[in-house]
């Protein structure tokens, strides 16, 4: 790889990876989310030349990091932070664990992250109106659960 | 819910560690590494090729046995990635052509034992002479024969063939190939792989059955036209489908044992039509260049060994059992194994498999695979599954230039 396509890599990198990354532990937990980032830039760096002229490589990679994860076939989980446990919901890591995978992508990336709904659907390759959907029974989902929290 | 919206924010950054640069570039080798020491475990690799038919599909089978083992680590490291990337890219579509096995050109003693033959849904009892053994097909649409035979052709029907048609109004079609034999019927058809979850659609038309449209979740399998095997008594296109390894019957009764034994096997692999298995493969050399659509493509040629093929990562106890089944009705065929030419586009991607089964009597049976639209042919659904089977709108596949176009890979509802 030339020094041009490791230049051209790495603003890739710092575009794309916190967007693909945030998905995917969305998707899959942190922890398989991040490999499933790792493997699929791990892609990216590899197929460079066929993955930048691509219309849309994020949607690309995050499939890339999907059928990683899949191969793997551990459960999603995830592990409550051993810190900062005060600073958010102490239900929440349950909650969303409980979320269906597109559930948990479309609350986490729409109402956390504030992404609109055509970005998670770009990225996924999901419609617009079936992203808003997961949200709307994501979102639903959390509320009743929350409350019983609340009141329990 | 701005405080929930703070709170899942809070929740997912707290252990959101960075991938850096190095960690990817590093990760590189790291991952050749690891596919090479763990193709065994992961199944995955390597090679083959074969081709199929279910009831009527049509694939390409590539096995074979060497003595020689030449394997030019450079080539076979890269027919192994080549399927790797070409599995990990979740979905392509595929377009295969089959030949019947060629007559054998030796005389060999053939001792096959089949049970239950079947083709299709029989209403009548028929029989039919095989070279002096006794073949026949029951009212259940099964029939188990045993027969030895000296041939020097293959072993074909002696006697009349049976009716076509039914007399009580029921469909009866058992062509002379669903005896055992060679026999053999040339198909093509065209379908769609889903890797992880693995899923397989394939459509084909098979001569005596007319259109056949096959589903296939690696468990059970659906069948629409020819036996209809798997759907509901009276439906037109759904049911609750049925077992993987009990379809055997119907494709080997309907393309012979030799033809539909190893299209059994491509119907039982993970990847379906790209059926891959590193152990088996027991070399492999860079032959030249080529191009398949118009893409330049390296050619390899690969052999496989038989005795490997028991063994397929990845697969499921159905699949296993279905493989194992096939092998035997192989090994009783007299078959020796497969070689296969696959070809490698500039993308790292398999795009088509050649592929010929040899048999001891010199008999042969040869096939084409050729596959595209890596990673955007959609979801393939099983009959009352639901869902979304387009691939993201603005998906492109490495083959083409342009956005894919879907075909459709939806099931019809239960």
């Amino acid at each position: 790889m030339s020094a041009d396509d490791e230049i051209a890599f790495r603003a890739f990198l710092a575009t794309v990876e916190p967007r693909l990354h945030r998905a995917l532990a969305a998707s899959f937990g942190w922890q398989r989310g991040r490999e499933a980032t790792a493997d699929a830039l791990a892609y990216a760096w590899e197929h460079w030349p066929r993955v930048r002229s691509m219309a849309n490589p994020a949607g690309y990679l995050y499939r890339v990091g999907q059928s990683s994860v899949r191969r793997r076939k551990v459960p999603v989980l995830f592990d409550r932070p051993v810190e900062n446990d005060a600073v958010f919901e102490p239900a929440l890591a349950g909650l969303l664990a409980a979320l269906t995978e597109r559930q948990r992508l479309a609350v986490v990336l729409v109402h956390g992250y504030q992404w609109t709904v055509g970005e998670v659907g770009e990225l996924t390759g999901l419609a617009p109106s079936t992203v808003h959907t997961h949200l709307e029974r994501g979102l639903a989902r959390l509320r009743s659960a929350l409350e019983v929290a609340d009141h329990g | 819910m701005a405080d929930l919206s703070d709170d899942i924010r809070s929740f997912m950054d707290s252990h959101l560690n960075p991938v850096t640069f190095d960690e990817v570039t590093g990760r590189r080798a790291v991952r050749s590494r690891v596919a090479r020491l763990h193709l065994g475990r992961v199944a995955t690799v390597v090679v083959l090729l074969a081709v199929a038919v279910p009831v009527g599909l049509a694939l390409t089978s590539a096995r074979s046995v060497t003595t020689n083992h030449h394997n030019h680590g450079g080539a076979r490291q890269k027919v192994v990635n080549a399927l790797d990337t070409t599995v990990a890219s979740g979905s392509f579509d595929i377009a295969f052509s089959q030949q019947p096995p060629t007559p054998p050109t030796s005389p060999v003693t053939t001792t096959t034992t089949s049970t239950p033959v079947a083709c299709n849904q029989l209403s009548d009892t028929f029989q039919g002479t095989v070279e002096g053994a006794v073949v026949g097909a029951s009212s259940t649409g099964s029939a188990s024969s045993t027969a030895t035979t000296t041939a020097s052709v293959p072993t074909t029907v002696a006697s009349s063939p049976p009716p076509t048609t039914a007399s009580g109004g029921n469909r009866v079609s058992c062509p002379v190939e669903t005896l055992p034999g060679p026999g053999g019927l040339a198909i093509s058809g065209q379908g769609t792989v889903d890797t992880d979850p693995f899923a397989m659609v394939v459509n084909t038309t098979v001569p005596g059955l007319g259109a056949i449209t096959l589903r296939d979740d690696g468990t059970d399998i659906w069948e629409l036209g020819g036996g209809d095997y798997g759907l509901a008594p009276d439906a037109s296109d759904t049911g609750p489908g049925s077992s993987l390894s009990g379809f055997a019957g119907l494709v080997e009764g309907t393309l012979g044992m030799r033809q539909g034994a190893l299209d059994m096997m491509v119907l039982a692999s993970p990847t379906g039509y790209l059926e891959l298995d590193e152990s088996a493969i027991t070399s492999a050399d860079q032959t030249g260049t080529g191009t398949v659509d118009g893409d330049s493509v390296t050619l390899y040629k690969v052999t496989l060994s038989p005795q490997q093929e028991a063994t397929v990562a990845g697969a499921n106890t159905t699949q296993t059992t279905a493989i194992d089944d096939a092998l035997q009705v192989l090994a009783a065929q007299g078959y020796t194994g497969t070689t296969a030419t696959v070809a490698v586009d500039g993308g790292g991607y398999i795009r088509q498999i050649t592929s010929t089964a040899t048999f001891s009597d010199g008999s042969q049976q040869s096939g084409v695979t050729t596959f595209s639209n890596f990673g955007c042919a959609g979801t393939v659904l099983m009959p009352g599954q639901t869902g979304s089977t387009s691939p993201p709108a603005s998906c492109v596949s490495p083959d083409s230039a342009s956005p894919t176009i879907t075909q459709t890979t939806a099931a019809p509802a239960s």
